[in-house]
């Protein structure tokens, strides 16, 4: 007897369909899943055996196989126990009333355990996309994976508890409309509110005293998604300073949601909700290549995806080994990693905010005020070559941070908290929304050349003194750009129309750090 | 013939018994082949079982299941394919069971495993 139901896979971000075909016959009883199968789907027929017997069907005293086809892509996990219990009972004639249409117009997806129950499983949201886009109309997923699941429109998703629920919903329509998870429930205009403030955080920017530069180049990059490096010796306040910027920036909108949720849920289970508050990750210098960048044996995404939509901190900058600084130079261009391996590749999306923080040498007090530095002079230009120049291209902004002085220490005014910044930071992305709607773009930082070249167009005071910037600076056409997008959210930071000539001065300050000339 | 040998005939004796009483009916018994020994085929339902034996007279070196172990259940397998293709019915509907004996002085437990391959 031959049975199919259709369940996914995930390839990178994305799912693919996988149909789970079942024949059973006489012979000597067996039970093979063929199809590339891991360790852990072949595990499976355990689980689903267990599972069937503790569901109180029997499981038959055949020849079994199962076929996950297309064959010739690896299958890994968990997520073939559900569709597999299911086709064994159906093709063992066990579901007296089974509904095909329901069946071929399904997906399955779960890990049961040995007793029936259905457990949740990582990539929901790629595979719930995936299960829209082929024009299924149902897709069976495990409970707790009902938050994830429920952001993606245009389907409808079933949630499963135990493998004798779902028996019943297949053969019984009714019973499968009682569990269909309606878009107008109320946890569902909850879980996508992104208009709800989370202050989560336990810092604000409140606790920066005195840095007025340093917290203005914060704000202009947090509006405009700019990357920013602070350099100072070290006790400035650099790191403090990073760590308080993902405060001053809004929450992730609804789409920017799903986005991110999808890429934390292929990593490890992600059960309950959806990923609200933008991501900061902070990875230490010791840090391994597929760590940062993503890969590894079976290729999972690394931090710079992790921080999508979000800030990607490296502090101690010069202490990260060359290569990982190197391998940064596509990645912040291109604003996605293709991660090649031998039969597959896996594309990551990884649009982050790169904040960057170190000391201008080794022993940190270069060009200091009032501390001398113990470098020689080598040693410091050795210390700038290890920050590779075609990185430091890509920073939009320089900040140096330089150590307080007493008066700004020992003073009793706070400075602004985060949530009065976070407003203006968030008027500016609604300006920025607003010109960039239906283009793939969010921020000015992604804007593309037309665009940048139509801002030039307009102002005529910026056409006029351009060119003597270009040369007196020695800009690179990267860096040319990337002033125009920093002038660009400094005038909408204004809300004004045009750049105008202090927007323009204000973003080469950023661009020009001093230190002798070393960047 | 020594005590071990009685001690399996038996327990192979009194497992046709119980197979019998309990509605199958005896294909053959000691199916001999290149590959090993089935002790009791028989059938029941259109199915065919093999049926391995194994007897013990005390339970001080384990109990007799713990004596049926991967190697023996590939034996098992190998004659089974064996008999299946010898008597022309490979795709005969096919169980493998055991039954497991224990010969005490005043008493004698006999336990019937189903399916015992996978």
């Amino acid at each position: 007897m031959f049975f199919k139901l259709a369940s996914f896979a995930l390839a990178g971000i994305d799912a693919i369909e996988i149909s789970v075909e079942i024949h059973i016959s006489n012979g000597l009883p067996s039970f093979t899943i063929v199809g590339l199968p891991d360790k852990a789907v072949n595990e499976s027929r355990q689980r689903v055996r267990a599972a069937i017997i503790n569901s109180g069907y029997k499981f038959p005293q055949k020849k079994i196989i199962v076929n996950l086809s297309p064959a010739d892509i690896k299958k890994e996990g968990v997520f073939y126990d559900l569709p597999v219990a299911i086709a064994i009972i159906a093709a063992s004639s066990q579901i007296p009333e089974l509904n095909m249409d329901i069946i071929s117009k399904s997906g399955f997806i779960g890990e049961l355990s040995l007793d029936g129950q259905i457990k949740p499983v990582r990539g929901i949201i790629s595979m719930a996309e995936r299960c829209r886009d082929i024009k299924n109309k149902y897709f069976f997923i495990p409970g707790s994976n009902i938050f994830q699941a429920q952001c993606i429109k245009d389907i409808c998703i079933v949630k499963c508890e135990n493998l004798k629920q779902i028996l019943k919903m297949v053969s019984d329509i009714d019973a499968l409309k009682e569990n269909l998870s309606g878009h107008s429930t109320k946890e569902e205009s909850n879980c996508l509110n992104p208009d709800k403030s989370y202050d989560e955080y336990d810092v604000d920017f409140s606790e920066i005293k005195g840095q007025l530069k340093a917290k203005r180049a914060a704000e202009i990059a947090a509006s405009g998604f700019h990357n920013l490096i602070f350099v100072g010796p070290p006790g400035a306040g650099k790191s403090m300073l990073a760590r308080r910027i993902v405060t001053i920036m809004p929450p992730l909108s609804a789409d920017e949601s799903i986005e991110v949720t999808k890429i934390y849920s292929l990593n490890k289970k992600f059960g309950e909700n959806l990923i609200k508050s933008r991501p900061f990750r902070n990875p230490h210098h010791t840090v391994s290549r597929a760590g940062l960048i993503g890969g590894g044996l079976l290729p999972k995404p690394g931090e710079i995806s992790l921080s999508h939509r979000g800030i990607l901190f490296l502090d101690e900058f010069s202490q990260f080994p060359r290569c990982l600084i190197e391998d940064l130079r596509q990645p912040v261009e291109n604003r996605c990693i293709v991660i090649s391996r031998n039969n597959s590749f896996y594309n990551y999306p990884c649009n982050f905010m790169l904040i960057i923080a170190t000391n201008p040498c080794n022993c940190g007090y270069f060009m200091d005020n009032s501390k001398k530095c113990r470098c020689s002079i080598k040693e410091i230009e050795n210390f700038w070559k290890n920050l590779s120049g075609p990185v430091m291209d890509r920073i939009d902004m320089r900040v140096n941070v330089a150590r307080l002085k007493d008066e700004d220490i020992f003073s009793k005014t706070a400075g602004e908290d985060s949530l009065t910044i976070k407003t203006r930071v968030s008027d500016c992305h609604k300006i920025q929304k607003i010109r960039y709607a239906k283009t793939g773009t969010n921020y000015n930082s992604e804007a593309g050349l037309k665009l940048i070249y139509s801002w030039i167009e307009k102002s005529k005071e910026i056409k006029k003194i351009m060119p003597a910037l270009f040369n007196t600076y020695h800009l690179s056409g990267r860096a040319f750009f990337s002033l125009i997008k920093v002038s660009r959210t400094i005038a909408d930071m204004e809300n004004k129309e045009d750049i105008e000539t202090k927007h323009l001065m204000e973003a080469i300050n950023y661009r020009v750090c001093s230190y002798n000339g070393k960047f | 013939m020594n005590s071990k040998q009685l001690t399996g005939i038996l327990g192979e004796m009194a497992a046709a018994g119980y197979l019998k009483r309990t509605g199958y009916s005896i294909l053959g018994k000691n199916y001999r082949c290149i590959f090993g020994e089935i002790d009791i085929i028989a059938l029941k339902e259109k199915t065919i079982h093999f049926i391995e034996v194994k007897t013990r007279k005390s339970i001080e070196f384990g109990e007799p299941s713990e004596s049926i172990d991967f190697f023996k259940l590939e034996k098992i397998k190998k004659c089974a394919w064996h008999y299946l293709f010898s008597n022309n019915c490979p795709d005969h509907q096919v169980a493998f069971d055991a039954v497991l004996i224990i010969r005490q002085k005043n008493r004698t437990s006999i336990e019937f495993i189903e399916d015992i391959i996978r």
